[in-house]
């Protein structure tokens, strides 16, 4: 019996030694998440990242609705500036990290990635759409985190940079980028389908609209970036950069969810009464006419056109009590855009133009006079929405 | 020589002969000190296996030798020993047990004494937990024990209820020692259930158990019983409360009346008689429109062409019970057949029960099965197998969840109040056209907002499918006195899928119809082996032992896919027909674990007694080089009464313990990936996810400090017992947020540290006890705060859940706050506590505010048992004080001039909807910026609307007092019984949910003593998740009145 106790004892014993022992214990391959990439692609990281360019170019609240292009319709408080405070974490977390992602992994294996092509074109696009996205943030939010960002856990409290130095920044950036860009070969590219000249001509233009951005504020170096820009090459006749929506649900027009089933926005009476009074032809297709013109609460005003009642939004009042079908919808061309010549415009040939325009108007040694420009642009805007103008 | 052999074998030969004819017969009957019969007492011939349970009568038969011992136990008395003599009946009368020899089951089932146990535990018998035959077993546990809140779920829908313990909710249940999910339990299977809630107790289950266990015994059949039971029982439901509408104003956005104007150009010639007819503005979505004073006009209904309602005007009026209308009478039956025998050898039983049921929601249903079996054989007298399977089986048709955009948020956010429900039944269909309220014009029948409310029910129609099977297989082996092995393999597979589908048709607001389709199958499988030691080393001394060795793995599989784009061929609703790509994910999560434990008891002369317990657990989730967490715990228990000798003391005990649990990551935090997203055509598209991981991760642990004190008085016709515990948890391995701008919202690190403590108590006790009348009654209370102590270096805030996208607020922890703290927009004050108010009105308001804590102050239950004679009458009370949260049916109600406070009188007396120029508005009183007197009226809408997003306006305090649950039964006599095939029958009349008998009604500046709304016991979790820290659109509460019948064989 106590020989039996003890045998078992030391059988006890020796299987909890065994235990106590390993300090771990090897699960294998368990623990790697089966339902996500380990290895990147960085060329889906690309299209990951340009698949955020809608919430930019067709953006509403704080957009188009801010310069009163759109008025909401019932829930008007966006109007009445209800939201104060915008939040760019979304950028943050999402495109610029993926972007900075696929930067720092070409940085530190050049080779690794050429299944997605050439890590100059990978880093370049990436830079380009990196710029365009903290220009854009920066544009809005002034003083952003922009030299320290981006750094995970190395950096936890990235300090904001002054616009000054994000301006700045962004401009070495862009240069930096247009050097990388070798032509060869970009895959998850579908804005450019990895054409080096295409983004160069998209890096010039973004660099133009920056540097007269800063114009008033630091005259040199807007024009030493503009002219750079200018002999670099910008966009040409005919070549508006738009981000090229599909007929397929999954890519389609952030406008055509919106009306999906509601009904929020209208043409507002700013655009409408502005382009009335100055018989801008391209009334017709920023608006469409009046399903009934009569508003019982006499707030809209009605104007004939062409045969065509008009009737902007009143824009900014708080519970309007005005019924959808009282005023000018937005035309479907500009809600179901599937074509990539409609989709959600990034820069435009008019907005060149203008841009010359201005540039003459400064001063700057640009080729032809401001008012050539101007005429150039108003043009170009016509062709642009597809106007007959004369 | 001879001769006295065989006389001494002659002699020998006699005396066996005496013997075996002195085996025989003993019956007789067992009842306590006062002559009441005690049913299922066991009566047992020492050392034997031969024992019976005494009957309903108390009386029992056995066979047994003259000079055999039997030994005569029952619950709660004092075993007796008696020699059985010459007669062959023997009468046994018990006398109660002054020491409490309960006992209790515990982790992994093994049963202890009461007494013994040094850290907090708290039984619940079965049969007081279904009472009330509630179906889900989280809303039964309500108010019964202390430190546990229940948030139960809408009771109109099958949204499911969940339970803090010690203000966790990640509990574990275990069924006869199988890891379940709380929906898995059959609560008319349950035998008794242990609640063991602090680390201490659950040190025995690792790290799924730091946060308490459940432990649910299922019936099973014992020695000597032989039954055949039937119970059935039906209840109906029916909605008890709604939110406060007003009932003055109907839809529209301004009082005047718009008139229709023929137009000749695009109208029908028989439209000219239409002229003038007051319109009502269908498209309004809200209830600022014209008084309800009967004022003829022409509703929604008098636009469907060929019906006979076409053209006519009617009545403006009133139509308080509306949403009411919406809602039925549900009605839930449920029928149960069990079997049970047990032997000397052998125990079965087998239990089915078929449960189907709809809602006072239309159109939803569910059916449930449930088949339990639990058997047991001693195979040799060493040798046990014992098994049990478990297996359930639920179709629930058109589940609807609370939460914003909910079709309660419809009907109390977002309608018009002169609509009349049952004329919206009745033509929300026609000619196999839809139409709805909200039209968009009196031309256009197109919806602007909303379908008609039955068109969600009806149309988009929804299906889910679930079966659980789980069960067990395992053996016991006697190696030697005192010594036994055991071996088990447990396995439990959930398997759901679910599919619904968009509806469109003519007139509906959705014109793209879509259909969606997900399954989600998970298993957990187990071994478990474990040595157990049990010995008496000396009279005063007794030890236990028990090594153990675990080994467990978790496999889900998730798949959900939707079509994009619509549907191809109309009205046929599978993935294939997706206009576009359908949209597909698959997830696949697996881990495993491996533990080894030991633990030790010492007890001392009944009086003493102290337990050790060490644990090793590896996990797959953690670091691969550091995936070891060693955890040990200690406690004891004082037994102090026989010391002090007082008399009125019959029961004293001092616990005290010390307990750690290890906390592991969750499954795929250290390994970093990329995850995809929506692909652009035929490019996929990949992105960095938001929360770091972090490939160093490592477990976390839980510290447990316990103490606590049990009292029972006056023979044990009263008890006391308070429980302190101060627990820590550090190291843990949690995402905590992050500044956006690092390039992720979250990080994955091991550096988060809380702490908690509160204190539970427990009064029970039995007022009236005589032959007839027997009264129990047991009030638990429980307090309970959590801190967070440490974030991470550098970070002193985290963002837990930031739902509400129209203002920023959002759930936060704080270090050096208590844990739970909503924080938002809320309205300025000056320095003498006037509201300051902008130019326009509105209130001014600073972001980022502290608005309030959601966990309550303290919450607890009442519960009450009376027996007189046949009948039994329970009442069950629970209650919370303290804890809040955000309404937004509160916010839109208002806004919308659907609730109450936006009708009615002001302070002058006259219609708040008046213009203020002539009287009317809301009274508002404070300052403006520059610090000069407001003292204005403001038109409700105006109120509302400039003042919506002030989030400290829509805050409801969660306390109540709830009458939950109400049981008058009847038990008939045994000799009433004896005419019929029967040997036992009972009815019952059941009603759960029946009133809140207190609530806090007067808080903020619109309330007052109004018609309460919401049922703050109530949340869905579809709106703000397991925070439970707001409310999208709250389905109505339901009361339910049942009746119940059971039969034994």
């Amino acid at each position: 019996m106590k020989t039996q106790i003890q045998k078992i004892i030391g059988l006890l014993t020796i299987s909890s030694l065994l235990f106590v022992s390993c300090e771990t214990v090897d699960f294998g391959d368990e623990n790697l998440n089966p339902n996500a990439v380990s290895k990147a692609n960085t060329g889906a990281l690309i299209t990951g990242a340009m698949r955020n360019i809608p919430s930019i170019v067709s953006n509403v609240d704080s957009g188009v609705l801010y310069a009163q292009h759109v008025s909401e319709i019932t829930y008007n408080d966006e109007s009445c500036y209800e939201t104060i405070q915008w939040n760019f974490d979304g950028f943050y977390s999402g495109p610029l990290m993926d972007l900075q992602t696929v930067i720092n992994l070409n940085t530190s294996d050049p080779t690794a990635y050429s299944s997605s092509g050439s890590a100059g074109m990978q880093m370049g696009v990436a830079h380009l759409l990196q710029v365009y996205m903290y220009h854009v943030m920066t544009d809005r939010w002034g003083a952003i985190p922009y030299s320290e960002a981006l750094k995970g856990v190395d950096n936890l409290k990235p300090k904001f940079d002054d616009q000054k130095d994000v301006y700045m920044g962004l401009f070495a950036q862009i240069d930096a980028a247009l050097g990388m860009l070798d032509g060869g070969g970009l895959s998850g590219d579908f804005m450019f389908n990895g054409n080096a000249t295409s983004w160069k001509k998209f890096g010039n233009t973004m660099k133009m609209v920056m540097a007269l951005r800063i114009a008033d504020v630091d005259a040199a170096t807007a024009q030493a970036k503009f002219l750079e820009a200018h002999s670099a090459g910008v966009i040409g006749a005919g070549g508006d950069i738009h981000y090229p929506y599909t007929a397929a649900d999954a890519n389609d027009s952030p406008w055509q969810d919106r009306f999906q089933s509601r009904d929020d926005y209208a043409t507002s009476n700013t655009m409408v009464d502005h382009l009335i009074a100055s018989s801008d032809p391209r009334l017709h297709k920023y608006a469409q006419p009046v399903g009934q013109a009569g508003d019982a609460s006499g707030q809209v005003t009605y104007a004939t056109v062409d045969g065509k009642v008009y009737g902007g939004m009143p824009y900014g009042v708080l519970n309007p009590g005005i019924l959808q079908s009282w005023v000018s919808y937005l035309p479907s061309e500009i809600i179901y855009t599937s074509a990539a010549t409609k989709g959600g415009m990034l820069y435009s040939y008019a907005q060149v133009a203008f841009g010359y325009a201005e540039a003459a108007q400064r001063g700057w040694s640009v080729p032809g006079d401001a008012q050539t420009w101007y005429g150039i642009g108003i043009n170009a805007s016509m062709t642009q929405w597809g106007v007959k103008f004369s | 020589m001879k001769t006295n052999l065989f006389k001494f074998l002659t002699l020998s030969f006699m005396i066996m002969f005496q013997w075996s004819f002195a085996q025989k017969s003993v019956s007789g009957t067992v009842a306590d000190n006062t002559g009441v019969p005690l049913p299922g007492a066991t009566v047992q011939v020492v050392g034997t296996t031969n024992g019976v349970t005494t009957d309903f009568d108390g009386a029992y038969l056995i066979t047994a030798n003259e000079g055999d011992v039997l030994s005569i136990s029952y619950v709660g008395f004092a075993t007796q020993n008696v020699t059985v003599g010459a007669s062959a009946t023997i009468n046994v009368q018990l006398a109660s047990d002054n020491s409490l020899e309960e006992v209790v089951v515990t982790a992994l089932g093994i049963t202890r004494e009461a007494k013994s146990l040094g850290y907090a535990q708290q039984a619940v018998s079965g049969d007081a937990l279904t009472k009330t035959k509630e179906l889900d077993f989280r809303t039964a546990l309500a108010g019964k024990v202390a430190g546990v809140q229940v948030i139960t779920g809408t009771s109109s829908s099958y949204e499911p209820s969940a339970i803090r313990l010690r203000g966790e909710t990640d509990i574990l249940y275990v069924i006869d020692g199988i890891k379940v999910s709380a929906t898995d339990i059959n609560t008319d299977n349950i035998d008794n259930i242990t609640v063991l809630k602090g680390a201490a107790a659950t040190a025995l289950y690792g790290s799924e158990a730091k946060s308490g266990v459940i432990v649910i015994t299922s019936k099973k059949a014992k020695a000597g019983e032989s039954y055949i039971t039937v119970d059935h029982n039906t209840v109906v439901s029916n909605v008890s409360r709604l939110h406060p509408y007003q009932n003055e104003y109907g839809g529209g956005y301004y009082q005047d009346w718009d008139t229709f104007t023929y137009n000749p150009a695009t109208d029908p010639a028989s439209y000219a008689a239409f002229q003038g007819q007051n319109i009502p503005y269908y498209a309004a979505d809200e209830s600022w429109g014209p008084r309800m004073d009967g004022t003829q006009a022409r509703h929604w209904d008098s636009w469907i062409p060929g019906h006979s309602e076409f053209g006519k005007t009617r009545g403006w009026s009133p139509n308080p019970n509306n949403v009411k209308n919406f809602y039925q009478t549900g009605m839930s039956s449920s029928t149960s057949l069990s079997f049970g025998k047990g032997g000397e050898d052998f125990s079965f039983r087998a239990t089915g029960r078929a449960t189907n049921g709809t809602l006072p929601l239309p159109n939803a249903g569910r059916d449930t099965y449930d088949i339990n079996i639990n058997t047991s054989l001693n195979a040799t007298d060493k040798l046990t197998v014992y098994a049990s399977l478990n297996a359930k089986i639920q179709n629930t048709d058109n589940y609807a969840a609370s939460g914003y955009g909910s079709i309660q948020s419809n009907m109390s956010q977002w309608f018009q109040r002169q609509l009349d429900m049952d004329r919206l039944a009745e033509n929300y269909l026609v000619d196999g056209v839809f139409y709805t309220w909200n039209r968009r014009s009196a031309r256009n029948a197109r919806p602007q907002y909303w379908d008609a409310p039955q068109y969600e029910q009806f149309q988009n129609t929804n299906n889910n499918k679930n079966s659980t099977y789980s069960g067990n297989f395992g053996i016991n082996y006697d190696i030697m006195e005192g010594l036994s092995a055991n071996v088990e393999v447990k396995r439990r597979a959930y398997n759901r899928t679910s599919w619904g589908r968009g509806y469109i048709g003519q007139n509906t607001l959705n014109t793209q119809a879509s259909y969606n389709e997900g399954s989600y199958t998970t298993e957990n499988n187990e071994f478990a082996a474990r040595l157990n030691f049990d010995k008496k080393v000396t009279s005063d001394f007794d030890v236990s032992a028990i090594l153990g060795y675990g080994a467990g793995q978790n496999k889900t599989i998730s798949t959900s896919a939707s079509t994009s784009g619509g549907l191809a061929i109309p009205d046929f609703y599978i993935l294939a027909n997706s206009v576009d790509k359908p949209n597909y994910s698959t997830g696949r999560y697996n881990q495993s674990r491996i533990s080894a434990f030991g633990l030790l008891s010492l007890g001392y002369k009944s009086m003493l007694y102290l337990d050790g317990s060490y644990r090793f657990d590896w996990q797959s989730t953690a670091s691969a080089d550091a995936n070891r967490v060693e955890t040990f715990g200690v406690s004891g228990s004082f037994l102090f009464d026989k010391l002090i000798n007082v008399d009125a003391i019959s029961f004293g005990k001092l616990r005290a313990g010390y307990s750690e649990a290890p906390i592991f990551p969750g499954a795929y935090e250290t390994s970093p990936t990329y995850s995809s997203g929506t692909s652009y055509g035929s490019l996929a598209s990949l992105a960095v996810p938001n929360t770091l991981s972090n490939p160093n991760l490592t477990g976390g642990m839980r510290t447990e400090l316990e103490y606590g004190i049990e009292f029972k008085f006056l023979n044990n016709r009263l008890g006391l017992d308070v429980t302190y515990f101060d627990r820590e948890d550090s190291n843990l391995p949690v995402a905590i947020s992050s500044a956006a701008s690092t390039g992720y919202t979250g990080l994955n690190v091991n550096s988060k540290i809380t702490s908690s403590n509160g204190v539970e108590v427990m009064l029970s006790g039995t007022p009236i006890q005589n032959e007839n009348l027997r009264w129990d009654v047991s009030v638990n209370f429980a307090t309970m705060e959590k801190t967070v102590d440490f974030i991470y270096e550098g970070i002193e805030r985290n963002i837990l859940n930031s739902w509400l996208s129209w203002s920023s607020m959002d759930l936060q922890e704080i270090v050096g706050e208590e844990w739970g703290m909503l924080y938002g927009r809320k309205r300025r004050q000056d320095a003498n506590g006037n509201w300051m108010y902008f130019a326009s009105g509105n209130h001014m308001y600073d972001n980022n505010q502290l608005l309030g804590n959601i966990m309550p102050n303290y919450t607890g239950g009442i519960n009450s048992n009376l027996v007189f004679k046949n009948w039994d009458l329970a009442v069950n009370i629970d209650f919370q004080d303290g804890g809040l949260y955000h309404s937004v049916t509160d916010m839109f109600s208002m806004a919308s001039g659907q609730h109450e406070y936006t009708a009615g009188l002001n302070d002058k007396g006259n219609p708040k909807r008046d213009a203020v120029s002539a009287g009317g508005g809301i009274h508002q009183v404070g300052v403006y910026a520059d610090g000069s007197v407001a003292d204005i009226y403001r038109a409700p809408d105006s109120w509302a609307w400039g003042n919506w997003t002030r989030d400290d306006l829509w805050l409801v305090d969660a306390s109540f007092v709830k009458l939950r649950q109400v049981r008058l039964g009847y038990t008939f006599d045994a000799d009433q019984v004896a005419k019929t095939p029967f040997s036992d029958i009972s009815v019952a009349v059941i009603g759960t949910n029946l009133a809140i008998l207190s609530e806090n009604t007067d808080w903020g500046d619109y309330r007052g003593s109004k018609t309460p709304g919401l049922d703050p016991s109530e949340l869905g979790a579809g709106w703000s998740g397991g925070s439970y820290a707001s409310e999208g659109g709250q389905l109505p509460s339901a009361r339910s009145f049942g009746l119940n019948v059971s039969l034994k064989f």
